[in-house]
């Protein structure tokens, strides 16, 4: 036996001590006690005067060993005595439980995939030596440890049945690498036991697993399977309010497969392939789907498999937005193909003397107005204006720089404060954008007169106005439907990134060589804001194994044969120390303390006197 | 502000009292207990002779005006019975958190309060040592305040000595009457003698015995240093369970002892521990050994 927490040296002076101080309690306790009483005279009658040698006396020797003893034992239980040899330490044992997307794949007719690890695990558990610590390390993309380095066996099974399989792929390396350094800060050797069916990421740098002192515990997985990997949405440039839809497919399997995928938008089909995969083939289908109203746009692969989570997927597609304005000019043809060329304009023409009549709630557009219904007030009108200059101000003068545009005539505005003046000529502005809840952009020329026909300023001047009025219209925005992990965005330009969930809180990320690079470890939707681009992410789809790991030379298979059950790690004596000791206090307590309270609780009632008179 | 000596609602229960006693004390009017003896009180009781120094205003002159014989009324009077209260305040009362001699005031006071609502005329004399100043109180239930403030101020100290008390009394106080002693009769001479004396005197005694729990069982156990509350004196004894049943034996024995005194003397004796309520007490203990009605 030898103790853990003391010497036997510190041992025997601590017991040395509270032995006195509790003999010495227990003396005084019993000692000589001064006593006030109201009278002596039946004090008097029923005792005999003490003898003094009796005064140090041990009465009843009996408690005071009891005392002695269950103190004794309680000071050998905080000792920690281990019956065994002392220089045996325990192994620092991890377990790696897989619990990748991959392991809720169900065998055709079984259970999970999980299950058989979970029970493998607890198998593994049971074999190794009772003296030994294990830490549960829970690996998908990430290892997470689930218990510390614990002797308690049931809060370790517990850990194991609590396990459920993730969203992401197995990043083996980086648990073993884990659980190796969690290893080496216990300063002790010990076993790294991976649970599962080794399908990795592609990422994994499978050659720098050392097979020393790891064990893998095969999960058997021959499933076969074919799902989605991704799929994006992106506005048609060719088509206006149709969205192209982009679905890739993989066969994860080891024989070739036909099937069929099935795109549809809001309940309605949207179209169909026949796909005939040969094994490990990915495949590209693209669809088109008309849709100006947001909807529901779901993938789904028929027929189905045993791995179900990556057969069906479905994408929210947001409305297209929409840029409506009210033109007011006397030469509506002028303008016309130019503003409905782009299918996100929807423009109405009208005279400038509907204006008084009509109800103000859109945004306008005011080409070479007459001075008497000119929203901007018009100071003047000038006949080859000379000296134009763009102003580069919100957008509105970008790309701007011809000078050599005649205008021939043109109004000079009167500007209010806050208004912007988008060009200029000598005698004043000619172009007036005001701000406001309703917008309004005054032209006090006709872009249509010979001088400005053929000039390319004017086409790119309505281009700022239209982006100004409402930047949101025309900021490319998309939804990319992808797999659980790592994610990455392109951010072409440097300036302001935004990543956050569905509930708005931020998600970390990094931004390398143009490109934004996040992580989600769970299914969920992302949204990334970078200048002029919002793209969605849906991270919906479990992340796919990439390949299979081949367990390196050195790494042992299956389960411990012949474990030892701990016979030579020492025992922990100490509870059943503790619970003597307990017994030993309580027995004294009952036999003498609780007694002795009984007795004097027990006052004899008054003898009735009988009445002689 | 200081919790009353008795509050209202148990001196509302106490309205229905009354002091009682058995004897019909000699020269005494008024009150309410009838007596044998004749005076000026009100009911017709005989006739006698007339003799040299009678009062002529008592003699039935219509019985001399038919028999030309003299011939005196006599009434029955209504004795005004002086209740006595005399309240232990020696040392022994006070032991402690003073339980005994706080239960020993409050008693005092209800069995003033009940006299003072029959008209009774009582007196509270302390003593300890000896007679301590004493209080007389009287004329119904609105002279109770001075009372309780008179109860409330004793304290308790000194060391008892009932037979001096007994010749003190009796020679201070020649008039007899009921006389309620409320003590713990705890005093090392013994107070059977005195309380003998008292009784032969001519007063009807009423023992009210206060005991707590702890004079009666002595909780504690092993090797005690005793020492007396009133005359300090000091003893050490080896007391365990045999020596305590012992001692309580010793404690009822004397209080039986008490008793009998107080029945052979046509008094009453009542043993109240402080354990018990008041109420209890004046309600049950009192009202069965006749002490109040």
């Amino acid at each position: 036996m030898f103790f853990l927490n003391l010497g036997w040296g510190e041992w025997l002076i601590a017991a040395g001590a509270v032995s006195a101080f509790t003999v010495a309690l227990y003396l005084l306790d019993r000692s000589r006690r001064r006593q006030v009483v109201s009278t002596l005279r039946f004090w008097t009658q029923a005792n005999q005067p003490v003898q003094t040698s009796r005064r140090r006396m041990i009465r009843q020797p009996l408690s005071l060993l009891l005392q002695l003893a269950g103190i004794l034992l309680l000071l050998l239980a905080i000792a920690q005595p281990r019956i065994g040899n002392p220089f045996s330490r325990p192994g620092y044992d991890v377990l790696i439980l897989d619990t990748s997307a991959w392991m809720s794949a169900r065998p055709l007719g079984g259970r999970p995939l999980i299950d058989t690890a979970r029970r493998r695990a607890a198998e593994w558990l049971s074999a190794v030596p009772a003296g030994d610590r294990v830490m549960l390390v829970r690996a998908d993309a990430l290892a997470t440890p689930a218990t510390a380095f614990e002797s308690d066996r049931s809060r370790v099974r517990a850990a194991i049945a609590a396990s459920e399989p993730g969203a992401t792929a197995l990043d083996l390396t980086g648990a073993i690498q884990f659980a190796r350094r969690a290893q080496s800060m216990q300063h002790a050797g010990g076993e790294v036991a991976y649970a599962g069916s080794g399908r990795v990421r592609n990422t994994q740098d499978a050659a720098v697993i050392d097979g020393k002192g790891l064990r893998w515990i095969n999960v058997p997985d021959q499933i076969e399977n074919v799902g989605l990997r991704s799929a994006s949405i992106a506005r048609s440039p060719a088509e206006n309010g149709a969205w192209d839809v982009l679905v890739t497919t993989r066969n994860y399997g080891l024989r070739a497969h036909t099937v069929n995928l099935t795109v549809g938008f809001d309940h309605a089909p949207v179209g169909m392939r026949v796909l005939t995969m040969a094994p490990g083939a990915e495949q590209e289908s693209a669809f088109t789907v008309h849709a100006r109203q947001a909807g529901l746009l779901e993938a789904r692969i028929t027929p189905g498999d045993a791995f179900p989570d990556d057969d069906r997927a479905e994408i929210l597609i947001p409305a297209l937005p929409r840029l409506q304005i009210v033109v007011y000019t006397a030469h509506p043809e002028v303008v016309r193909p130019l503003l409905t060329a782009n299918a996100l304009v929807e423009a109405q023409f009208r005279a400038p003397e509907q204006y008084k009549g009509d109800n103000h709630n859109v945004d306008t557009i005011w080409i070479d107005p007459p001075a008497a219904d000119s929203p901007v007030r018009v100071v003047k009108t000038v006949r080859d204006p000379q000296g134009i200059r763009w102003t580069p101000e919100d957008g509105l003068g970008a790309g701007l720089r011809a000078r050599d545009v005649k205008l021939g005539a043109a109004s000079i505005f009167a500007t209010n404060p806050g208004d912007i003046a988008v060009a200029s000529v000598d005698d004043g502005p000619v172009i007036v954008a005001r701000p406001g809840k309703q917008k309004t952009v005054v032209i006090g020329f006709d872009p249509g007169a010979a001088g400005t026909r053929y000039q390319l300023a004017i086409p790119l001047v309505f281009a700022n106005i239209l982006r100004w009025i409402n930047p949101q219209a025309f900021q490319h925005s998309g939804v990319t439907l992808q797999a659980a992990g790592s994610a990455l965005a392109p951010f072409p330009d440097d300036g302001p990134a935004e990543v956050k969930r569905a509930d708005g809180t931020p998600v970390p990320f990094t931004v390398d060589h143009h490109t934004l690079h996040f992580f989600s470890g769970s299914r969920q939707s992302i949204r990334v804001i970078t200048p002029g681009r919002e793209q969605d992410y849906a991270l919906t789809l479990p992340e796919m194994w990439d390949t299979r790991w081949y367990p390196p030379v050195g790494v042992i298979r299956g389960l411990p044969h012949g474990a030892s059950n701990g016979s030579d790690a020492p025992r922990e004596v100490w509870p059943w120390l503790a619970i003597l000791g307990a017994a030993c206090l309580a027995a004294e307590w009952m036999l003498y303390a609780r007694l002795r309270r009984a007795r004097l609780k027990a006052v004899p009632a008054p003898v009735p006197l009988r009445r002689v008179s | 502000m200081p919790e009353p000596l008795l509050d209202r609602q148990f001196l509302e229960k106490l309205e229905r009292l009354t002091i009682y006693w058995q004897k019909s004390f000699a020269g005494l009017v008024g009150g309410h207990n009838p007596s044998r003896f004749a005076g000026g009180g009100q009911e017709f009781l005989d006739h006698r002779n007339f003799h040299q120094g009678d009062d002529l205003r008592a003699v039935n002159w219509r019985a001399y005006l038919r028999l030309e014989k003299l011939f005196l009324k006599m009434f029955q009077i209504e004795p005004r019975v002086p209740v006595q209260v005399l309240l232990d305040s020696s040392a022994s009362m006070g032991l402690g958190d003073g339980v005994k001699f706080d239960y020993a005031r409050k008693l005092a006071g209800a069995l003033a309060y009940v006299g003072l609502v029959r008209l009774d005329t009582l007196t509270i004399v302390p003593f300890s040592a000896r007679l301590g100043e004493a209080k007389r109180c009287g004329g119904g239930r609105h002279r109770f305040s001075p009372v309780a403030t008179y109860l409330e101020r004793l304290q308790a100290g000194g060391k008892t000595d009932f037979y001096e008390i007994a010749k003190e009394y009796m020679s201070s106080r020649p008039q007899r009457g009921l006389l309620i002693i409320i003590s713990d009769f705890l005093d090392d001479q013994g107070c059977e003698r005195a309380l003998q004396y008292l009784a032969d005197f001519g007063h009807e005694l009423s023992l009210i015995q206060i005991w707590k729990d702890d004079d009666r069982v002595p909780p504690w156990a092993g090797e005690l240093e005793l020492v007396d509350a009133e005359s300090g004196q000091e003893m050490r004894v080896e007391f365990d369970d045999a020596a305590r049943a012992e001692y309580t034996r010793q404690f009822d024995e004397y209080s039986a002892a008490l008793k009998q005194l107080a029945l052979r003397n046509a008094g009453r004796y009542v043993s109240v521990s402080t354990s018990r309520l008041l109420e209890d007490v004046l309600f049950d203990d009192m009202i069965r050994a006749r002490g109040v009605a």
